[in-house]
């Protein structure tokens, strides 16, 4: 289910941890769904189990999944972004406009999206 | 399995057995061959019962020296054979079982296939001789017994050497030393002392030999004796069975395998895994081995370096045997350097062991031909000797002789010899007709105090000595001839009988020519009576028994002779053997004789 | 857990341990790493009880390893070298563990049959290298041990094999909290597997750490900026290509950000570090010619 890219210098249990959050917001891992247990996924890739231990840790510090004792981890429910975003966004749409009056194309907008995604470690899409 | 103190496992003991039973399965083979298929094979006419205890007892024989001491050292080497790798010492360090456990049953396996093989192999010919009719279950019971106490000998020793020696090639020859060891050195030592010290008699061996077991074994300190039984009517003795002689001695050795086995125990124990393959695999051994290693080369490398270089006449030539002493001492104990420290660069420091034992060495010889105690100058007062034994190299039993005059004349003849010490070491070094010869002969004291000390000389036999009865020839020649000397070494202390006469036979020229010859058994009344009528008599008169010591030259071989040679056996079935060389003078014998046939100075 | 303190080692005069500490937590995954002749395989050998120490002393559990029965019954090893006993079959070896190790489980040995794949009659001696290695870990499976002791075990084996050997090893690490102690060259393998690292050299242990702990705290930054550096930073190590500094500094990343936030950089990334350099960079400030140390 997970490759790990061994060429890649990241910590693999930030490289784990990436590839869980990627599937879980492209929906490969449904809400509400079962993950692997600490030691499955251990004896699969062939990697310590405190490693593994640390991703989900740090996936469920960021709200991602949640841990019951005795059960598993599972999926947590992403938080529809419907309420309260009408503010910042209202707050966004008229800072783009300033930003186009002030010579900023498309494209150098998007340039600037995805380093903030760099910025904050976020998966590009 | 924390708790209960063990000391045995199973999976362990299996492997043992299953590792060696090449080994044991040909062990059991060769017996079977050997013992019970020989006994219904092999028939012999006259006494079955009597031949078949002798091939068992033979057997026995055989069994408990030889076959046991290669037996015993193949199978402590294939079992503990995974001591001399540090791969498998330490897979076998690193189980969980207690050094103590693997070593008590892997000793325990190899005595198994020791003792088990045996006690199949005893029934077995149990059965076999019951089955010809021939029961013989006394004779199997020795079997065992002797083959059992060889075996708990050898194969003790044989495990004591794998805990000491760790190298794989180093321990069978550790193993074949030790057993010779004590011996071989034994007689070099004295050899060697013999040459400088005045006086000094060679080592008879036999206390030392029960230290070298596989010598003593190979030399009968262990066998099978007939046992002889009177018969009154014939008057002969017959041979009505075989006994095993040596028990006190396979017992004692059976003791100290035990000993062994235990000091193996303890060594196992403390010993560290990372002298595995080393020579010496116990630290604290090592410089014991140096230093035995060296003296040990020295005189075994030093004797045989003389022996090379020819050297006849050891006594003269002190330095040289020094010297070549020195150099097997270099040799051995650079060696043994070499095999401790695993390097051939050892020549650079550690010189002072070596000089050390060179002082030793030279402190030992030096004192010896010097006489510091006082050895070659001891002389005796007359007073005090009880009694004296005079014999010559060709003498078998020889009793005391009390005789105050024959005791003076043999402290006499001490005098004259320490008095003339470089008279008689010059004339034997200078023996120049190949004729001329050198006379050993001994002088022992027992002193009233019960302590007793023996002497050897050599006596040059010359052209001008022979006849000359001032020389040493000359007076020893009389003093060996007087009559209680002569008795002494003609009849044994103890009361005679008829049935005491085991053998007797006389054999020699039947006219006087030379040119016939013929052999006689007498029965052991006709030898009573020979030796009590004419033989006794004859000496007292001093016509029979009377040596004399000519150059070979002057000694014809054609001359016709005839001798008599009788086996006295005492009540405990030991035996003496005496012989006579009939001299013309000795009318009673001669007589007796010539009713027998034979004539040899018959006048023609 | 398994605890070394102080141990002292001499063959003959050579030190090959020289007041050693290393500690095992209850359950990790521990690399032992060093150069050869670092005195790797002799620490494993005192604490699988075959050396005796000459100071100090081995504890696994707080007791004794050296002739203890109980602990070493809880303790499998695999060595560098394997012992080939003469013409035994994996089937004989079996039996054998199965009589020496009290807790062998043989219906595990039948149940990883498929896994390893091992002929069971044929004699032991005709194995290859690897094969062999591969028994001695089906053997020491099947004893679940609670300590399992590898000396520089994978090499010789290919990289499914090694895959599969290390999955179930960590299967058991994660069910029954197994401790593992691998001795290795392989970096790249250790940093898969491990979750305690220590470096050892001439007989002395320069660094132990949990893998976490190492590689947290150190970051390596490129950095472009007309400001003097900000203080409280502790560099490791700097360089300068054109206008880009490189360096790498101890902390964690979101503190070293902060901190060099202070001096407005142009350009200020963050680049995650492989286990070789961290130990580079950690080690350097010995002054060991690290490189040899390492690999």
């Amino acid at each position: 289910m997970i490759s790990i890219n061994y060429r890649d210098s990241r910590p693999i249990y930030e490289q784990i941890q990436h590839e869980l959050h990627r599937m879980i917001l492209s929906g490969g891992l449904a809400a509400g769904s079962r993950l692997p247990s600490v030691r499955e996924l251990a004896a699969e890739l062939a990697i310590n189990p405190n490693t593994i231990q640390r991703a989900y840790r740090e996936l469920e510090a960021e709200g991602v999944i949640l841990s019951i004792a005795g059960k598993g981890s599972f999926v947590a429910e992403l938080p529809k972004p419907e309420k309260g975003a009408d503010a910042p966004l209202a707050r966004f749409r008229a800072s783009v406009r300033e930003l186009r009056t002030l010579g900023f194309s498309t494209r150098e907008l998007h340039t600037f999206l995805d380093d903030l995604d760099k910025e904050d470690a976020l998966p590009h899409d | 399995m924390t708790s209960r103190t063990s000391c045995f496992n199973r999976a362990i003991f299996r492997r043992a057995l299953r590792r060696t039973a090449p080994l044991w399965i040909l062990y059991l083979v060769f017996w079977i061959a050997a013992l019970p298929v020989q006994l219904l094979v092999a028939r012999s006419g006259s006494s079955p019962a009597v031949s078949a205890q002798y091939t068992i007892l033979t057997a026995a024989y055989a069994g408990c020296g030889v076959v046991s001491f290669v037996y015993g050292l193949a199978t402590a080497w294939l079992i503990f054979n995974w001591l001399f790798r540090s791969r498998s010492a330490y897979f076998y360090a690193s189980l969980p079982v207690r050094r103590q456990t693997v070593f008590t049953t892997q000793y325990c396996a190899g005595l198994l296939i020791g003792l088990l093989p045996n006690l199949i192999v005893c029934l077995l010919t149990m059965a076999a001789a019951a089955s010809l009719g021939l029961p013989q279950p006394w004779a199997c019971l020795q079997w065992l017994g002797a083959n059992c106490l060889g075996y708990l000998f050898f194969y003790s020793f044989a495990v004591l050497m794998c805990m000491v020696v760790g190298q794989v090639a180093a321990m069978p020859i550790f193993y074949l030393v030790f057993n010779c060891a004590v011996y071989v050195l034994d007689k070099i030592v004295h050899a060697l002392l013999e040459a400088f010290v005045y006086g000094m008699p060679e080592s008879g061996g036999s206390v030392a030999m029960r230290f070298s077991p596989l010598i003593c074994f190979l030399e009968g300190g262990v066998q099978p004796r007939s046992i002889y039984v009177y018969n009154g009517e014939t008057a002969v003795y017959d041979t009505v069975g075989y006994g095993f002689q040596g028990w006190q001695y396979l017992l004692i050795l059976g003791a100290v395998g035990v000993l062994f086995a235990v000091l193996a125990f303890f060594l196992y124990r403390s010993r560290e895994m990372e002298l595995c393959g080393d020579v010496i695999a116990v630290r604290a051994l090592r410089p014991c081995f140096l230093y035995l290693f060296t003296i040990g080369c020295s005189f075994v490398l030093g004797y045989f370096i003389l022996f090379l270089l020819g050297a006849q006449s050891l006594s003269s030539n002190f330095p040289l045997v020094l010297t070549c002493l020195l150099a097997g001492a270099f040799l051995g104990y650079f060696a043994a350097r070499m095999m401790l420290q695993k390097t051939l660069r050892v020549f650079s420091d550690g010189w002072w062991g070596y000089f050390v034992c060179c002082a030793v060495i030279l402190i030992v010889f030096g004192s010896a031909r010097l006489d510091i105690f006082g050895y070659s100058g001891r002389l005796p007062d007359t007073d005090e000797i009880a009694s004296v034994r005079v014999m010559t190299y060709r003498d078998d039993t020889v009793g005391s002789v009390t005789d105050p005059a024959v005791i003076a004349q043999t402290t006499a003849l001490q005098k004259y010899l320490l008095d003339n010490q470089p008279e008689v070491e010059r004339q034997l070094r200078h023996l120049r007709s190949s004729d001329s010869y050198g006379q050993s002969f001994y002088l022992e004291y027992t002193l009233k105090n019960g302590k007793q000390f023996t002497r050897k000389y050599t006596a040059a036999v010359t052209a001008e000595t022979q006849s000359d009865p001032e020389s040493l020839i000359g007076r020893f020649s009389a003093l060996y001839n007087a009559v209680p000397v002569v008795l002494s070494r003609s009849s044994p202390a103890w009361e005679l009988s008829a049935r005491n006469f085991s053998y007797c036979s006389v054999s020699g020229s039947t006219d006087a020519d030379g040119s016939t010859y013929d052999s006689v058994d007498l029965n052991s009344r006709e030898a009573y009576a020979l030796f009590t009528d004419c033989i006794l008599p004859d000496i007292e008169d001093g016509t029979l028994g009377q040596t004399e010591f000519r150059t070979t030259g002057s000694q014809s071989k054609s001359d016709p002779y005839v001798s008599v040679s009788f086996d006295l056996t005492d009540a405990f079935g030991v035996t003496a053997y005496y012989s006579f060389t009939v001299s013309q003078e000795a009318s009673r014998t001669l007589a007796y004789l010539d009713k027998l046939g034979f004539r040899p100075f018959a006048d023609s | 857990m398994i605890e070394v303190q102080n141990l002292t080692k001499r063959f003959d005069d050579f030190p090959a341990l020289d007041g050693l500490s290393l500690t095992v937590p209850q359950g990790s995954v521990y690399g032992l790493i060093g150069p050869n002749g670092a005195g790797k395989t002799t620490v494993i050998r005192h604490i699988t009880g075959i050396y005796r120490p000459d100071s100090g002393n081995v504890r696994i559990d707080g007791l004794p390893v050296y002739e203890n029965t109980a602990v070493k019954s809880r303790m499998a090893f695999i060595p560098d070298e394997i012992y080939v006993p003469g013409s035994v079959t994996v089937r004989d070896m079996m039996q054998f563990w199965r009589g020496v190790y009290p807790r062998f489980d043989a219906s595990r040995f039948s149940a990883l049959r498929d896994v390893f794949q091992l002929s069971e009659t044929k004699p032991f001696r005709r194995f290859s290298k690897g094969m062999q290695k591969q028994a001695m870990f089906w053997l020491a499976i099947c004893i679940k041990p609670d300590y399992l002791i590898l000396d520089e075990p994978i090499d010789g084996l290919d990289p499914v094999m090694r895959r599969q050997i290390w999955s179930i090893l960590l299967d058991d690490v994660a069910e029954c909290g197994t401790t593992v102690l691998v001795s290795s060259h392989n970096l790249r393998e250790l940093e898969d597997v491990c979750d305690h690292v220590g470096v050892m050299h001439h007989g002395r242990m320069l660094l132990e750490r949990s893998l976490a702990e190492l590689q947290d705290n150190v970051v390596k930054v490129q950095l472009v900026t007309e400001n003097p550096l900000p203080e409280g930073l502790t560099i490791l190590h700097s360089s300068m290509t054109g206008r880009i500094q490189t360096l790498i500094l101890r902390g964690r990343q979101h503190e070293v950000a902060d901190l060099l936030a202070q001096c407005h950089p142009m350009l200020c990334d963050l680049l995650p570090l492989t286990l070789e350099e961290v130990f580079i960079y950690e080690l350097g400030g010995a002054n060991y010619d690290v490189k040899n140390i390492v690999l």
